[in-house]
């Protein structure tokens, strides 16, 4: 790559990641005095500069040279240490993260400009107006830092980082109760991967003597430590598997999806931007970049694609009897993710990387049609409360329904191209897998449009004393470029698929050299007609089966699921109850924590504390002692000296 | 005076680039001639004064990065063109201090034009004490002849007496000017005692000879109790600019009376030149030794300033903690983290650090750091002190509420003091732990454990001032301070969270400014240096 573009990739990188930082601390340092309502200016001008530069990155990018797609920018040594390893602030810059700053600093931007309007009540911005924006725009520091660090250590304080901004985001309302459980159980289950993950990089430090991903990823393909001595499969797996922990954690994959439901909490805005379309899909963007250490072992790919399935299918079943339109949404994030999981898990890192990409739009946009809903309704957002609002905001209706037929998979919108390539690959790889994929795309159909329907069909209700009112322009003009983007992404592809064409060079040397798929040439792009089509007729076929499902159960025959819900009602119960994993936990974790907890405060209380009020009251004395001194004459201070120098002379002798 | 025949001072008057390298000394010294004409001719305002002296002090420090630029490794001797005969040296660590010394002093006049200038109407004679005194520290960290050390010394601290008493009818402030310069008196009799015993035994007055002199004694034995009492009594008065103890008995009177800025200087520049020629003196005793086979000959040095240092830091800690003033709590907290500094001039000596560099970088970087952060918790010290007519803790209470601005960056760097990441302090005390671990000796863990204990007891004072300032309020009113004070401390705020993200740079410059000391002066064998680094 020629110098002109590094220099202005390094330019450009330093905008992306400064420029939201710069608008968190002129929101959160002007913001109570000066901007008052008009704090959401700085995170507006942050984050669209983000913006600005990462197109920018794209571009250039994109015009660069086939085989010369990536670089790697040092900005400065951070730490040195005496032993000669540092480590360096640097941007790793190819396809994956100029996409991935496309994405992030896209939808943020979107997400910011609907929040001036969200985050206020009649035209009067609401109590932490300018704490909301600074941390939304803190948050799209972090998650650039994420992306564009070229380090373990950086993605791992990008990582954490974003896990702080989710955690005090979640918790905005921390007056409230649910809020501030939601936002402590979130930074809990999180802390729980982020531990593997860590242990993971420690692994990576101690056998490679690096943190840095070129030479990282080198030393793994080469199988060889930094000793010299060759890379052993278990090593490799484990260091694997610790990362895979960390992904599961910020991805809420089964076992540790139960904070993201809970972190519905959080204002709408947030649960679009953070929870749904940036920061859970940091896991995908991180195995994918860390595709040579996962595709080296075969058990942690394996691992990777039934923990997808598994969490696809699971989710979407949870899903299908909640009534809270952002805990159903919640749950379909969850089951989306581990459909990327899936495609990951089965070599396709550039379906899974697509697909993450068409959700950040449609799901964000749905996120942000349901908040639209909740400002209308007065914060209410439980489907059992209000319904048939269609008439009374149609344009919320026709931009939620464009998000849900994506999220269906509605053949011809977003949804519809990246599930099925990801379903493709599935059915390529093991039957069951692309089996669980396909019975997810109906469920998720199925899932989805049961809310619609309740939500905008049937009679129109509204909770009592409110005054339904469609949003206003700073609401709407978000949604409606979203649903452009949730019609149109898809079409990136498809045909000529410039999309895959793009990412190629990231992942050629590792998904696709090492698919076993490819080698059996079971996965070949020279397919027949019923190979190519056949499946996207099924999955299309699927997902409106799915939807005429839900028109019939939840539009025209209501009195179906009460006949469901009163023959099996265990199963009901089970699903409501979300297989109960929550209660499980309490009972197996949390409550004995918190018995330890109590003995421990107990110890605390008597014994350390006992300890340390000794240890206080030791300097104190000697403390009281030395003021006695310091407060002689001239006198005193003489003898002292002298006697200090002839105590110095004795001891110089003495030794 | 048969000791200045050889100093060749008269003879070899410099010009061109060489008088460039003390251009930023010159300054000062022009800047105070002009401090007093001018006001002959203008009259006595503030005005003038403050506009005399940040012309003179900004032009100083533009010269001194120009000079930085310009100083070659190992340094030039200057005021004449003979490396061995300066009195005076510019070099790498000198050119490196004289850049933020005068960032400090121009920090310091900002904050007096801020607090005292509207209530004093003898600024001119103010500014004549306060350049005299940073110009006498520069000489200070210039410099390895005992004659001009005595000199500097003293154009550093008899300016300090007048200052702390400035004010004549503040009685606390003239008691404690008195005994500041009786104590001061008594170090510098000490002080000329021993360099006259000195030069009784080596005949030379340049540190260098002095340095062989001792390694020569120490290997044959002889004159051993007269040098090691000629050595502590010259001692004596670098610790008393250091305030190590037992010479630090000056510092509760002086920075009781003395006004909060006067204060400021005197408790951290005064300790950070103190440092510096400590450093040097340290280094060049370090050349003199053939290593490695001299080196445990010096070690009772070593173990001499390590304890000294380990010492100081205790007494500074436990006298900073029952401290009820702010300002007192500060001025004692930097005994103590001049004791740190101090230990890293131990390592110099050791045998197993293979050169003094790795120590003489820490030392530097603490300094920088310890600058910042101190200047940032006094500046706002005094902001509130001015405000509220006390440096009480009681008038912290609640700060956070009455004036974020200066509660945010005071809490930074009381934290940093402290030494926690991601910190400014925490690298200063790290790069500091790291130099004493790696000697692996006896020695260097007893100062690694004395550094964390203190660094422990530090916390507890610190953090009060911090429980103060946020988690109580007692509905004391809101403090309106003044712009240019609040952007200072904001400023000091934000330099110690950068550097801690910047470190890698703040190593870098401190190794660009401390690397190569006395190539030319001491080391005319240079195979010998080179097999001595190398090792």
């Amino acid at each position: 790559m020629s110098i002109d573009a590094l220099n202005t990739l390094k330019l450009s990188g330093l905008v992306v990641l400064l420029a939201p930082l710069l608008g968190a601390i002129l929101a959160g340092a002007l913001g109570p005095k000066v901007l008052r309502s008009r704090s959401h200016w700085p995170a507006i001008l942050g984050v669209g500069a983000a913006l600005a530069a990462s197109i920018n990155i794209f571009m250039t990018i994109y015009g660069a040279p086939a085989g010369e797609a990536s670089a790697r920018i040092p900005i400065y040594d951070w730490i040195l240490s005496g032993a000669g390893s540092s480590f360096r602030v640097e941007f790793l810059i190819d396809p994956l993260t100029s996409l991935m700053l496309l994405t992030v600093t896209g939808i943020s931007l979107l997400v910011v400009i609907y929040s001036r309007d969200y985050m206020r009540e009649h035209d009067k911005p609401e109590r932490g107006y300018e704490r909301f924006f600074a941390f939304l725009a803190l948050f799209v520091f972090a998650m650039v830092a994420l992306v564009l660090g070229g380090n373990f250590l950086l993605l791992y304080l990008g990582w954490e980082a974003v896990g702080l901004c989710s955690y005090l985001l979640i918790g905005f309302y921390y007056s409230k109760p649910a809020a501030a459980a939601a936002a402590k159980k979130a930074f809990l289950v999180n802390r729980v991967g982020d531990f593997g993950f860590g242990l993971g990089i420690l692994l990576i430090y101690l056998s490679f003597g690096t943190l840095e991903y070129g030479a990282v990823f080198e030393m793994v393909q080469n199988g060889v430590l930094a000793s010299g001595e060759p890379l052993a499969q278990g090593r490799i797996t484990a260091i694997a598997l610790l990362l895979l922990c960390g992904a599961c954690g910020k991805s809420a994959q089964l076992p540790l999806h139960v904070w993201l439901p809970d972190a519905m909490e959080g204002p709408s805005p947030v649960s679009a931007l953070i929870h749904a379309a940036t920061m859970v899909t940091a896991g995908v963007y991180m195995i994918a970049r860390c595709g040579a250490i996962f595709t080296a072992s075969t058990t942690a790919m394996t691992v990777v694609a039934i923990i997808g399935a598994l969490t696809a299918l699971f989710a979407a079943t949870i899903a299908l009897v909640q009534m809270d339109m952002k805990r159903i949404l919640a749950y379909s994030t969850i089951s989306q993710l581990g459909y990327m999981f899936l495609g990951i898990g089965v070599y396709a890192a550039d379906s899974a990387v697509f697909h993450l990409f068409t959700h950040a739009f449609f799901k964000a946009l749905l996120f942000l049609g349901a908040g639209s809903v909740m400002h209308a309704m007065g914060g209410i957002i439980d489907v059992r409360y209000f319904g048939g609002l269609r008439k009374l905001l149609p344009w919320t209706f026709l931009t939620f329904l464009v998000g849900s037929l994506a999220l269906s998979g509605f053949p011809g919108l977003a949804g519809f191209f990246s599930k099925d390539e990801i379903i493709h690959h599935a059915l390529s790889s093991h039957w069951i897998l692309g089996g669980v994929g396909l019975l997810t795309a109906l469920l998720t159909a199925f899932y989805t449009f049961r809310m619609v329907f309740l939500a905008f069909f049937g009679r129109e209700r509204v909770p009592e004393g409110v005054h339904a009112h469609e949003s206003g322009k700073w609401m709407l003009a978000p949604l409606l470029l979203l649903s452009v983007g949730a019609i149109g992404v898809g079409y990136l592809g498809v045909g000529a698929k410039p999309f895959h064409e793009f990412l190629a060079p990231v992942f050629e040397h590792t998904f696709v050299a090492n698919n076993p798929a490819i080698w059996h040439g079971h996965a070949s792009d020279h397919a027949g007609f019923w190979e190519h089509y056949g499946l996207m007729i099924v999955s299309g076929g699927l997902a409106i089966f799915g939807i005429i499902g839900a028109y019939f159960l939840y539009a025209r025959e209501l009195w179906i699921p009460g006949l469901v819900k009163a023959t099996v009602p265990r199963t009901y119960k089970a699903l409501l109850g979300k297989y109960f994993v929550d209660e499980a936990y309490d009972a197996t974790i949390v409550t004995p924590a918190r018995q330890v907890g109590r003995f421990c405060v107990g110890i605390d209380n008597w014994f350390i504390d006992g300890l340390i009020w000794f240890v206080a009251a030791v300097p104190r004395a000697i403390a009281y002692g030395l003021r006695l001194m310091h407060a002689g004459g001239m006198q005193g201070y003489g003898v002292s000296m002298v006697a200090g120098i002839a105590i110095i002379v004795v001891l110089l002798f003495w030794m | 005076m048969s000791f200045l025949a050889d100093t060749n001072l008269w003879s070899n008057v410099p010009v061109g680039e060489h008088l460039f390298l003390f251009s930023p000394m010159i300054v000062l010294v022009c800047t105070m001639l002009a401090v007093v004409a001018f006001p002959i001719v203008l009259g006595r305002s503030a005005a003038v004064t403050a506009t005399i002296v940040k012309l003179g002090v900004i032009t100083a420090f533009i010269l001194a990065i120009r000079v930085a630029g310009q100083v070659t490794d190992g340094g030039v001797s200057g005021l004449s063109t003979s490396p061995l005969a300066g009195l005076l040296i510019a070099d790498n660590l000198a050119a490196g201090f004289q850049i933020i010394l005068l960032v400090f002093l121009g920090a310091v006049t900002l904050l007096w034009l801020i607090g005292s200038a509207s209530s004093e109407e003898n600024s001119p004679e103010f500014f004549i004490l306060l350049l005299g005194s940073a110009l006498g520290m520069l000489c200070m960290t210039a410099t390895s002849n005992l004659l001009m050390i005595v000199l500097a010394i003293e154009l550093a601290s008899l300016p300090s007496y007048a200052i702390v008493g400035f004010n004549k009818r503040d009685r606390l402030g003239a008691e404690a000017s008195l005994k500041y310069m009786i104590f001061g008196a008594v170090c510098a009799a000490i002080m000329l005692y021993g360099v006259s015993l000195i030069y009784g035994l080596v005949g030379s007055l340049r540190f260098e000879d002095v340095a062989e002199y001792t390694v020569s004694q120490m290997v044959s034995g002889q004159n051993r109790l007269l040098l090691s009492v000629a050595l502590l009594c010259f001692f004596a008065g670098v610790g008393f600019k250091i305030s190590a103890v037992p010479f630090h008995f000056w510092c509760p009177d002086a920075f009781e009376g003395a006004k909060i800025e006067v204060t400021t200087w005197l408790s951290v520049a005064s300790k950070a030149a103190g440092l510096i020629l400590l450093a040097r003196l340290v280094v060049i005793l370090c050349s003199a030794v053939d290593y490695p086979i001299e080196m445990s000959l010096v070690q009772p040095i070593a173990w001499g300033l390590g304890i000294i240092a380990a010492v100081t830091c205790t007494v500074g800690n436990f006298s900073a903690y029952m401290q009820k003033s702010v300002k007192r709590m500060l001025a004692y907290s930097s005994i103590a983290h001049a004791g740190y500094m101090m230990m890293a001039t131990a390592v110099f000596l050791h045998p197993s650090t293979k050169g003094y560099e790795a120590g003489l970088t820490a030392l530097f970087v603490y300094i920088v750091i310890y600058l910042v952060m101190n200047l940032g918790a006094f500046g706002v010290t005094a902001l509130v002190s001015w405000e509220t007519g006390s440096d009480k803790i009681e008038a912290f209470v609640g700060l956070m509420r009455r004036g974020p601005w200066l509660a945010v960056p005071m809490v930074i760097c009381l934290v940093s003091l402290v030494g926690l990441p991601p910190l400014a302090g925490f690298m200063g005390k790290w790069w500091i732990l790291v130099a004493l671990g790696k000697l692996e000796s006896n020695l260097g863990w007893f100062l690694v454990i004395v550094a964390v204990v203190n660094t422990l007891i530090s916390l507890y004072y610190y953090l009060r001032v911090i429980v103060a300032m946020i988690l109580k309020d007692d509905g004391q009113p809101v403090i309106h301070a003044s712009l240019g004070g609040v952007a200072m401390v904001n400023i000091c705020g934000i330099v110690v969270l950068a550097l801690f993200f910047l470190q890698g740079s703040l190593k870098t410059t401190s190794e660009r400014f401390t690397r190569d000391l006395y190539q030319a002066a001491t080391n005319q064998d240079d195979s010998h240096r080179l097999a001595w680094k190398d090792l």
